[in-house]
């Protein structure tokens, strides 16, 4: 790879849209009434890892975050009473996703956050190199 | 090909590719030698190394042509995949996207200081 810090910074890049694409799953379903039978929606967690052991950097190969795997919530969630709900059991509860808003709403200002500082990095790093391209020009 | 031509009227510039030798006339005052600096020590064992086992310079150059081809080629894809709602991750293209004009201003400079080179041998007054 010609250009290392672009490849590493677009891997930053995927691991940070897919937390917002987790985020707004979470955000999505956060309403989603189950019948206690079942179980409720489960949140998404996105496990990020980086990419190898953590040397390539220094040897020069690609290096990076990756998504390593979405781990699922619990699926009890939280029993909430709401008689009128067609879904009710005979006391009257249904399952609801054990999803907080605000918990969501602050997890996605970090990935935007996330996001945005990659985006900062690829931009410098193009700028240096065609700094460096402009030498003896 | 133009490039093969450009690169075979290069090749007998051995010297062009050890750039590494260029640091050594930047270290003006520096009495101390240079043994720390592995390619900049000694321009006769980089230059030998340059002519013994590296590639020619057209091939080099025909290397990195390749590579560009390869960065545009890529990036092509992805702006087909754009264009036709395939592409799932907006930042892929535009990376793509900069590295292929990254590698073209790369591979532009490289040639341009090639000729460069090249047309200062040929003005030489013999």
């Amino acid at each position: 790879m010609l250009f290392p810090t672009l490849s590493t910074a677009q891997s930053g890049l995927s691991v940070f849209r897919t937390w917002m694409d987790a985020v707004s799953d979470n955000i999505a379903n956060i309403d989603d009434a189950a019948p206690t039978s079942g179980p409720a929606y489960q949140a998404r967690f996105v496990v990020a890892s980086p990419v190898g052991n953590g040397t390539e950097a220094s040897a020069g190969n690609p290096a990076g975050a990756t998504v390593s795997g979405i781990t699922l919530g619990d699926p009890a969630g939280r029993e909430v009473s709401d008689p009128t709900n067609p879904l009710a059991d005979a006391n009257g509860m249904v399952r609801y996703p054990d999803v907080d808003l605000g918990d969501q709403m602050t997890q996605m200002m970090m990935a935007q956050r996330g996001y945005e500082a990659n985006l900062s990095v690829i931009d410098r790093a193009k700028d240096a190199y065609q700094q460096a391209l402009s030498i003896g020009r | 090909m133009t490039i093969a031509a450009i690169g075979a009227s290069a090749v007998s510039l051995t010297s062009l590719p050890t750039t590494p030798t260029l640091p050594s006339s930047g270290q003006v005052g520096w009495t101390g030698g240079f043994p720390d600096l592995p390619g900049a020590t000694d321009p006769t064992a980089a230059a030998g190394a340059a002519s013994g086992n590296a590639p020619g310079f057209g091939q080099v150059l025909g290397q990195a042509v390749d590579g560009l081809q390869a960065a545009q080629a890529n990036a092509d894809r992805l702006a087909v995949s754009a264009a036709t709602g395939d592409l799932t991750n907006v930042h892929d293209y535009m990376i793509a996207a900069t590295e292929a004009s990254l590698d073209t201003e790369l591979t532009v400079a490289v040639r341009n200081k090639a000729v460069d080179a090249f047309n200062q041998v040929m003005n030489m007054g013999v």
